[in-house]
């Protein structure tokens, strides 16, 4: 209806736009916790979703490596007290998840630029079956891997050996 | 029944790949070869060796004795971080829709990335600096 519309004024205004603007990430975050379970897109979006969860995870850690490795030139001292603390189990809890993100980052991304090379391969059903087979080579990498890190985090880290 | 018009066949101009279109590409051939790289890195640095056996010195004698190590890890640098740098771009344009976040966000990652690599490639390029360590390194024997 004509001449129904509220106009706020002036300042109420701007201060509903500054209010907005600072919303405005946690808007993008519900956005991903509220769409991502009605979506149904099956396995085929877990797999993007750890992918992407995976990629976050890698590039957060590559910069502290980064910053971190970087002191073996800045402060070499410094460099020593940083890989003490990395053998601390908190850490070494932290490196078995790092190593399942590269792992699992590096091998879904295989499988999606092969089949970016071979479109049909893009069809749901086969996509599933090759999401799965990505699985399977990642538990075949990791589980080995797993056990080979956990071992040296229980006797050195824990035990102290 | 309406017949349906001919259209004549036309000439579509071939795409000329722009920034998006290469980095696309970048994408692509940076992940298939940061499989070996960082899959070879995990395997020297967390199975082969661990952070318990690693220290300054492991650092040094890896990149001094040894150069092409230097090589590998100026490879790891570069391109696993401009492929996290792009990846990052595009998880925020999926959920940042604001406009002035978006760009915000986006300086924010591109100018802390570029101070990250460039922090990085000082390093990789300066090496160790055995003189600042207390005890210096043992000679390799």
């Amino acid at each position: 209806m004509a001449g129904s519309e509220v106009t706020l004024p002036e300042g109420a205004r701007k201060r509903w736009r500054a209010l907005e603007w600072a919303w405005t990430p946690g808007a993008g975050l519900r956005l991903v916790f509220q769409e991502i379970p009605q979506y149904r897109g099956r396995v085929h979006q877990w797999a993007w979703v750890a992918n992407r969860v995976a990629g976050l995870g890698t590039l957060l850690f590559l910069t502290v490596h980064i910053l971190d490795t970087s002191l073996v030139y800045f402060a070499p001292t410094w460099y020593e007290h940083a890989m003490a603390l990395y053998r601390h189990p908190v850490f070494g809890l932290g490196e078995l998840i790092l190593v399942a993100c590269v792992l699992w980052h590096g091998l879904n991304g295989l499988r999606i630029t092969i089949s970016d090379f071979r479109p049909r391969l893009w069809a749901a059903e086969i996509q599933a079956r090759l999401i799965l087979w990505t699985v399977v080579a990642f538990l075949a990498l990791y589980i080995p891997t797993f056990f080979i890190m956990g071992n040296v985090i229980l006797q050195k880290g824990i035990l102290g050996r | 029944m309406a017949a349906i018009p001919k259209i004549a066949p036309r000439a579509v101009p071939a795409i000329r790949p722009r920034l998006e279109v290469w980095l696309w590409v970048f994408m692509r051939v940076s992940g298939v070869l940061l499989i070996p790289l960082a899959f070879g890195h995990l395997a020297i640095m967390h199975i082969i060796n661990n952070v318990h056996t690693i220290d300054a010195c492991f650092v040094y004698y890896r990149w001094n004795v040894m150069f092409w190590w230097r090589v590998y890890d100026a490879l790891l640098l570069f391109l696993a971080y401009i492929h996290g740098l792009n990846g990052l771009r595009h998880v925020i344009d999926d959920y940042v829709h604001h406009r002035g976040w978006n760009q915000a966000l986006k300086w924010i990652a591109f100018v802390g990335g570029t101070f990250v690599i460039l922090i990085g490639t000082i390093a990789l390029i300066g090496g160790v600096r055995v003189t600042a360590l207390p005890e210096g390194c043992p000679p390799i024997g």
